[in-house]
């Protein structure tokens, strides 16, 4: 029986020192194979005496399982450690850039009119766009400019030999839409305009937002609403000082231009600054594109993208928007 | 409009600081612009008059003076001014004064010699820009006097920017005229003139020759003048705070009633005019040299006051040198006319002008103030200068005079347009503030507004003169939201998506100028195609791009010199194109890529953008207008902008949808570009919303089958020539065909490329058979063979 112990001992430590699965199934072929160690001494069972087989039988099974037991602790240690193995060589330096292609962005102005075009959209104005040459008649003739209008000086207009020019406004898309549809109209008009003028503060191109609603009793009361209510959304403040100035615009009447209220640190007095014109549609505007003014009334509002994209993301230099030095882009990526 | 406050408050009293009286105005729609002290704070400077100047023992240029300030003793002073000359009264800053920006005045020696004081000029005072001399004060100031307080400078200077339709206000009475309907606060003074009776006969024949464009002409002869008095001190000080250079008494007297009344007005040296006047137009190629110097040669349409012989002044805008006031002028003929806007109307602007009188002649002036001010006028000039008048001529067509506007409100229509209540009696009061005649009949006012109110004219134009003397402020704002109206925007949103798609294949947009330089234009397109502006702010800016690429390139430079050696950028913007069909003007979606593929980057290795980064971009952009890649079709094209062999148009069927390539080599030299420059542009009208609706074609349940055969053509033979080709078959169980290699070298003869495809078959009910497959492949390898050529490579 002392064979037996040494052996179980002699087994068990040579298992528990195999490092590989494969030396560890040799292992159990040796002992436990159909011609293993314990499997020949079962079989030379039958050389005992009948009465001590079973005792002997018994103690070799014991020792058959406990090396068993031994064998497949070691196999899922060694398993275990191969897996611990594993994820130490695939260990990589997490802090190292991922892959491909860097994104680009937008044009802050494009990200300026699609927050101006998302806020009206949502009450159902449409986005229209018109041709950038225009004629007279679209450009100031419709909009109550006649030839001799001081407002056309001060318009600086770019012309073309043909009496073409390029359009100094927005509001030209209006009467393209009244031209075309029937009212009730709500549209937005997003678009580049020119005006004969460069220097820092002054670009030969930029860019306006046209509004336009014509429908049945609407007032001022309205236009103020709708104002109001877009800067405080535009500039994210809830309590932004939103002030209607009366002015004037050849198309509409009343106007309005439209300061905010800024706190200037330096004095702590509130600072007005100009963003936005509007107005009731001038009815020599209904009747040059033939909207009947005893059904319908209407308000018409434009505001300069440049100078809310300037404000809304403190751009000191309006040059910067058309230089497109990709330092200043990548800022609003 | 600069409006010394002092002054607007001789004819109104505000009852309120100045702060709130510039917010009064801003907030009635008179912008104040700034307000600005009518001179810093300065102390210690008196009237004193200049008793010798000698010249100085040891400085050419140095005089030393003895100046009297009315104490007793005599104020030794040194000064360098080339006008000090005995007799002159001057502005004398003691020792002890304190001059702008904080300057002391303390006794010096100048080359050798002390000096107590100086003797200042009006830049040393902070009174002008610049100044030559020291300031020459009148004779009539009181020695010893604070120049400080007789000069009345605690005053501020208003600047108002005036809307073009409120030129009643470019006058200081008609600023009062605003602050005292706006306050409700009486004037102080009646705006009317009394008549100055003529004292002699003297008068000229006038004639106006163009009723239409001048309604009236009133002129006055005055005798015994002097054109070199000079104006009293008030006034040249009323003057420079409205920004009015004093001149000459006469002179000033006419600037001065304008700035008063706002009747430009003229005064002619009577001596040097030849007969009568004449108001007519200009002959043809007429010269006239006017008072700033220039000589500008007229046109017909332009209005002109002549004599027998020639022009004397442009009408409206500026007067002639020859007829202009001077020292030796003893007769003046005074004209105060009106003149309609439409004749004067950029007309200055052709020489360069900008004159007070142009500026109020273009807005519209009250033709009943020539009357008037010609009495103002002469009343100041008889009190100053001196002098007798003849009797007033007064020439004038009533049925060209514009008409009183008269005006039916319905008073309903205040609160439709408003959106807030006014009784009829709030209308009519508010109305009758701003002197309107109102009669009220029924519901309906009918208001007559006061003549210098032309701008008037509807009833929509006494509602805001309402909603503004109530104030905006006060009108409350409706923030209920709108009404649902919902309308379908799809092609903003396909738009948004291939602008999204580009920034994620790391493009950023650019905004660039649409007017570009020709030379850089034609590059892109025929010589003729760009639009040509009249007046361009620069050549390089004066052509109407017919390509978005140039921009495109301009950016690409910029950015190149500045060590930026990636660049991908892509704007969308109008083409414009001169065509046979006119002028066309189409938005276009332009990309340039130059460098590497990606950002530098440990993990993969850095390649240059090709042909095919570009395509691939593109292919991917019209996925998102929902047009698939097999739609579109790309083929080779001549392109003059770019590399013959790396470029193609792109089509949907016949329609030309838009084209990519590498810039023509000549061009990058031309530019001086040195990398490689892809470009891609499309055309957005011919793209956004032009694919079908997709309909839902059902799956088939059956296996699919791949067979890849590899053939060998001609180098010339594209793939699109072996794709279509075998779309021509028309297999309807071949579901697509890829092109997965392209060899050429070892193995192939030359001149010669082999050519995998990979073909994809599928029956939609049944699984196909081996021998189907096999009877298709060959179908298929038999095409090509007699189409393109081809032999089966093994």
């Amino acid at each position: 029986m002392s064979d037996l112990s040494s052996l179980e001992t002699t087994a068990i430590d040579e298992i528990q020192s195999t490092d590989d699965m494969e030396k560890l199934e040799s292992l159990r072929v040796e002992y436990l194979g159909k011609k293993g160690v314990l499997t020949e001494q079962l079989k030379a069972l039958g050389k005992l005496p009948k009465e001590e087989r079973p005792a002997a039988g018994q103690e070799i099974n014991k020792v058959k399982v406990r090396i068993q037991e031994a064998i497949e602790g070691r196999k899922s240690h060694l398993q275990e450690a191969g897996i611990i193995q594993q994820l130490n060589n695939e260990t990589l330096d997490i802090t190292l850039p991922g892959r491909g292609q860097s994104s680009g962005g937008l044009h802050p102005i494009t990200l300026t009119l699609n927050r101006i075009q998302n806020y009206f959209k949502q009450f159902g104005f449409v986005v229209e766009e018109g041709p950038e040459i225009e004629d007279e008649f679209h450009n100031f003739e419709a909009l109550n400019i006649p030839d001799h209008h001081p407002a056309r000086a001060m318009h600086d207009t770019f012309y073309f030999d043909d009496k073409l020019l390029l359009r100094t406004h927005t509001s030209s898309v209006q009467i393209h839409v009244m031209q075309e549809q029937k009212p009730p109209i709500r549209i937005i008009a997003p678009g580049r305009v020119y005006r004969c003028d460069s220097d820092p503060t002054h670009s030969p191109m930029f860019h306006q937002v046209e509004g336009l609603l014509v429908d049945e009793q609407v007032s001022f009361v309205d236009l103020k609403g709708i104002i109001i209510d877009f800067l405080k959304c535009f500039f994210d403040d809830e309590n932004l000082q939103v002030r209607f100035r009366p002015s004037y615009f050849p198309f509409t009447e009343p106007s309005a231009e439209i300061d905010i209220g800024m706190l200037d640190k330096n004095t702590n007095l509130t600072k007005w600054l100009e963003v936005m014109g509007c107005g009731m549609v001038h009815p020599n505007v209904f009747a040059s594109v033939g909207i009947d003014t005893d059904k319908y009334s209407g308000y018409a509002f434009g505001m300069g993208v440049e100078r809310l994209a300037m404000l809304r993301h403190q751009v000191n230099d309006l040059r910067l928007f058309f230089e497109n030095d990709l330092r200043f882009l990548q800022q609003f990526a | 409009m600069r409006v010394s406050e002092n002054w607007l408050r001789e004819w109104v009293d505000p009852g309120i600081d100045t702060q709130q009286l510039a917010d009064t105005l801003t907030m009635a729609g008179l912008e104040v612009d700034g307000i600005e002290p009518a001179a810093p704070k300065f102390s210690g400077v008196v009237v004193a008059k200049v008793l010798r100047a000698d010249p100085h023992p040891d400085a050419k240029k140095l005089h030393v003076c003895d100046v009297d300030d009315g104490s007793c003793e005599v104020n030794k002073v040194i000064c360098g001014a080339g006008n000090v000359r005995k007799g002159l009264m001057v502005a004398f800053a003691k020792v002890g004064a304190i001059l702008p920006n904080d300057f002391k005045i303390e006794p010096k020696v100048l080359r050798g010699v002390e000096s107590f004081g100086m003797l200042c000029s009006a830049s040393e005072l902070g009174l002008a820009e610049s100044s030559q001399g020291i300031m020459e004060l009148p004779e009539d100031v009181e020695l010893g006097a604070d120049v400080y307080s007789s000069f009345a400078l605690e005053d501020q200077v208003i600047d108002i920017d005036l809307t073009p339709n409120r030129s009643d206000c470019l006058s200081i009475q008609g600023i009062a005229r605003e602050v005292s309907a706006l306050l409700d606060k009486p004037l102080l003074r009646k705006f009317t003139t009394p008549e100055v009776k003529a004292t002699n006969k003297s008068l000229i024949p006038v004639s106006i020759q163009a009723n239409q464009e001048c309604p009236r002409y009133v002129g006055r002869v005055i005798e015994g003048v002097s054109g070199s008095v000079q104006s009293p001190l008030w006034m040249q000080e009323k003057l420079r705070r409205a920004g009015v250079r004093a001149i000459n008494a006469i002179t000033d007297i006419t600037n001065f009633v304008m700035l008063e009344m706002g009747q430009p007005m003229h005064a002619f040296d009577l001596d040097k005019l030849s007969g009568g006047v004449v108001v007519r137009f200009a002959n043809k190629a007429e010269k006239l040299e006017l008072l700033d110097g220039q000589t500008v040669e007229l046109d017909r349409d332009e209005l002109v006051i002549a004599d027998e012989k020639q022009a004397v002044a442009l009408a409206g805008i500026m007067g002639g040198q020859a007829t202009a006031i001077q020292d030796s002028t003893t007769r003046v003929f005074l004209e105060s006319a009106s003149f309609k806007p439409e004749i004067i109307t950029g007309k200055a602007r052709r020489y360069g002008l900008h004159t007070d009188s142009s500026h109020r002649f273009e807005r519209g002036v009250d033709a009943n103030l020539a009357a008037q001010a010609i009495e103002r006028a002469t009343q100041l000039i008889l009190d100053l200068v001196g002098g007798d008048a003849g009797p007033v001529t007064c020439e004038e067509d009533m049925s060209a005079l514009p008409k009183p506007a008269q005006i039916k409100l319905e008073h309903l229509k205040v609160e439709s347009l408003l959106g807030i209540k006014f009784s009829l009696e709030e209308v009519q009061s508010l109305l009758e503030r701003l002197q309107c005649g109102v009669e009220v009949k029924k519901d309906v006012l009918h208001v007559l507004p006061p003549s210098y109110r032309f701008d008037l004219t509807i009833d929509v134009d006494l509602i805001e003169e309402v909603a503004r003397l109530v104030g905006y402020e006060n009108i409350p704002a409706n923030v209920n939201a709108l009404a649902i109206n919902t309308t379908a925007n799809i092609e903003a949103d396909q738009l948004e998506s291939i602008k999204g798609a580009l920034v994620s294949r790391g493009y950023h947009e650019v905004v660039t100028f649409s007017f570009v330089d020709q030379e850089i234009d034609t590059f892109f397109n025929d010589k003729n195609a760009g639009k040509k502006l009249v007046n361009p702010i620069s050549q390089e800016l004066s052509v109407m791009r017919s390509s978005t690429w140039p921009g495109l390139i301009k950016t690409a430079l910029h950015n190149l010199h500045r060590q930026q050696s990636r660049i991908r950028i892509f704007e969308k913007a109008l083409q414009f194109k001169n065509t046979a069909n006119g002028l066309k003007q189409s938005p276009s979606l332009a990309g340039l890529i130059v460098g590497d593929v990606e950002p530098e980057q440990w993990g993969s290795a850095s390649r240059k953008v090709d042909f095919y980064d570009v395509k691939g971009d593109v292919v991917q952009l019209l996925k998102f207008s929902s047009l698939s890649e097999h739609q579109i079709s790309f083929l080779p094209a001549e392109d003059a902008a770019l590399h013959p062999g790396q470029s193609a148009k792109i089509t949907l069927g016949e329609t030309l949808i838009g084209r990519l390539g590498k810039l023509h080599p000549r061009i990058q030299s031309a530019l001086e570009i040195s990398p490689a420059v892809y470009l891609f542009e499309l055309q957005l009208n011919e793209l956004i919303n032009k694919a079908p609706v997709k309909v839902f074609q059902a799956l088939s349940k059956y296996p699919s089958i791949r067979r890849d055969i590899t053939i060998i053509v001609e180098e010339s033979v594209n793939a699109e020539m072996i794709r279509s080709n075998i779309e021509q078959l028309s297999i309807a169980s071949l579901k697509s065909v890829e092109v997965f290699s392209i060899y050429t070298g070892k193995g192939i003869p030359k001149l010669k490329k082999s050519v995998s495809l990979g073909l994809i078959l599928q029956e939609f009910s049944r699984t196909l058979t081996d021998k189907e497959i096999e009877q298709t492949v060959l179908l298929i390898i038999s095409q090509l063979e007699s189409k393109v050529g081809a032999e089966i490579r093994n």
